[in-house]
């Protein structure tokens, strides 16, 4: 049985086309490399160094 | 480190390889999940991030849309596509304001949604989806309002229209089955299904047989067509021919009853003609006749008084015997109006007396000047006017007398002696006998 009261609530306004600016300093894109990047630097940063470089190069 | 960039960047290409798939599908809720993974793998994968921008664009997401394509093009601003999607959006003048319109209208509809006035969202949400049908959130809120109303069939109608977009969005799949449940087309489909497939189970020594397709010959399929055509004629003979003749029947019953009446009609107008021609045929004989009648009358008539009137005027110019010539010649019994009786009662007195005297003067005269046939033509001219003048008699007489003709002159004699025994020619010719 649906709760139409519950998925009225869910939906979400759109993005106005005025926010965009806004959306896009907003954005997070931090992606797996950032990720991995910063668990390297703890892991170097509490004990040991990785040379760290990062790349863009594709395959 | 290298070797985990490059593992992390093969994910992501998978991820959007993926994404690239399930889009071509049509599933485009799946693609944007499989493409946001792929970008989480890879931000720079522009590939990903630009097909994700297409896939909110065609979701109605206009600005999501744009966010994407200006970060992709943030993020490798050469040689990428996302540069092309953002010209194409802003192209049109105006088109940009549009969206803006739209989404803002769908936003208060959803905070009316969401706060009690569904009457005021639905009305709003119609005018949007109408605007913009491939606005997906904004028809699948729609249909959510519809089904809370109660008016299944309107919601179907909106989830149809999401599913074609997005066949795999997961909120309209589950109020889709929710339509279905309420309309009763679950139960159908369900009986569909359970008709499609088998749910024996095989046993070991089960044998599958597997389909023998037997193709038909030439002549069996020649022999097949020739009995389909007899079995269709057949069938038309028995159920097509029969209504048709009973029309074309009933139409040329009605054809010939109507050309009936026609012709009823016009033999009626016929026998009234002729009726008509009949009785004015007699008529004009009737008048023909009268008309003659009148002529022939009229005719005599003027015969009659032209000759009485050229009498007067042989008199008045003195031609006595073309005068009495035309008084003898006169039909007595055609006269039977005035004027002409007055007419012939005034020439008789005339002839009788100056007109008899002056031919039988002419006679004597003619008979002095030795020319004894007009004498004669006189006497007789005389005697025609006057049969019974004993002086015109005897004269006759006398002239015959002359000419040897003894006995026509002694007739005559006898008769002067019998019938006009005191005229003083009786004795002369008595005389002139010599009895």
């Amino acid at each position: 049985m649906i709760n139409f009261k519950d998925e009225i609530n869910r939906f979400k306004p759109s993005l106005e086309v005025g926010d965009i600016e806004k959306a896009i300093e907003k954005a997070d894109l931090t992606d797996m490399s950032d990720i991995m990047m910063q668990l390297v630097k703890d892991a170097s940063a509490k004990g040991g160094e990785f040379p760290m470089q990062r790349t863009n190069e594709r395959l | 480190m290298k070797d985990y960039s490059d593992l992390l960047i093969r994910i992501s290409n998978a991820y959007y390889n993926l994404g690239l798939q399930r889009a071509r599908l049509g599933d485009l809720s799946g693609a944007c999940d499989s493409l946001k993974r792929s970008l989480h793998f890879d931000k720079y994968q522009k590939d990903a991030r630009n097909l994700l921008g297409l896939i909110y664009y065609e979701l109605g997401e206009v600005s999501d849309a744009l966010v994407q394509w200006v970060i992709s093009l943030n993020l490798d601003p050469e040689d990428n596509r996302a540069d092309y999607y953002l010209d194409e959006a802003q192209r049109k003048p105006g088109a940009l304001e549009r969206e803006a319109a739209l989404i803002r209208k769908f936003n208060q509809a959803l905070h009316q949604a969401q706060h009690g006035a569904e009457d005021l969202a639905i009305i709003s949400l119609n005018q949007i989806v109408r605007d913009k049908p491939n606005f997906v959130k904004a028809q699948t809120l729609l249909a959510l309002l519809y089904l809370e109303s109660g008016k299944n069939t309107k919601a179907g109608a909106a989830l149809m229209k999401v599913l074609k977009i997005d066949r795999n969005n997961p909120l309209a799949l589950i109020l889709m089955d929710e339509t279905k449940k309420r309309t009763g087309k679950a139960e159908v489909e369900k009986n569909r299904m359970k008709n499609a497939f088998s749910h024996r189970r095989m046993e070991d020594d089960d044998v599958i047989l597997p389909k023998v397709n037997r193709m038909a010959t030439p002549g069996q399929a020649v022999a097949f067509i020739l009995f389909g055509v007899a079995l269709s004629l057949l069938c038309m003979a028995a159920f097509v021919l029969p209504s048709i003749r009973r029309e074309y029947n009933i139409a040329a019953n009605e054809r010939i009853a109507e050309n009936s009446r026609e012709l009823n009609e016009i033999n009626a107008k016929y026998s009234d003609l002729q009726n008509d021609y009949a009785s004015m045929s007699s008529a004009y004989e009737d008048s023909s006749t009268r008309l003659r009648a009148f002529e022939e009358e009229n005719a005599a008539f003027t015969s009659i008084y032209r000759i009485l009137n050229g009498i007067q005027e042989e008199l008045n110019s003195g031609n006595v015997v073309a005068a009495a010539e035309s008084y003898l010649s006169i039909d007595r019994s055609l006269i039977t109006e005035e004027p002409l009786i007055s007419m012939l009662a005034d020439t008789d007195r005339y002839m009788l007396n100056e007109g008899f005297s002056a031919i039988v003067s002419m006679g004597t005269d003619a008979w002095n000047g030795g020319e004894l046939a007009q004498a004669e033509a006189y006497y007789d001219m005389a005697l025609s006017i006057n049969g019974s003048d004993p002086e015109a008699m005897y004269l006759k007489a006398r002239l015959l007398q002359s000419q040897g003709r003894i006995q026509e002159a002694n007739a005559i004699f006898d008769v002067i002696v019998g019938e006009h025994p005191e005229s003083p020619y009786a004795e002369r010719a008595v005389t002139a006998r010599g009895y």
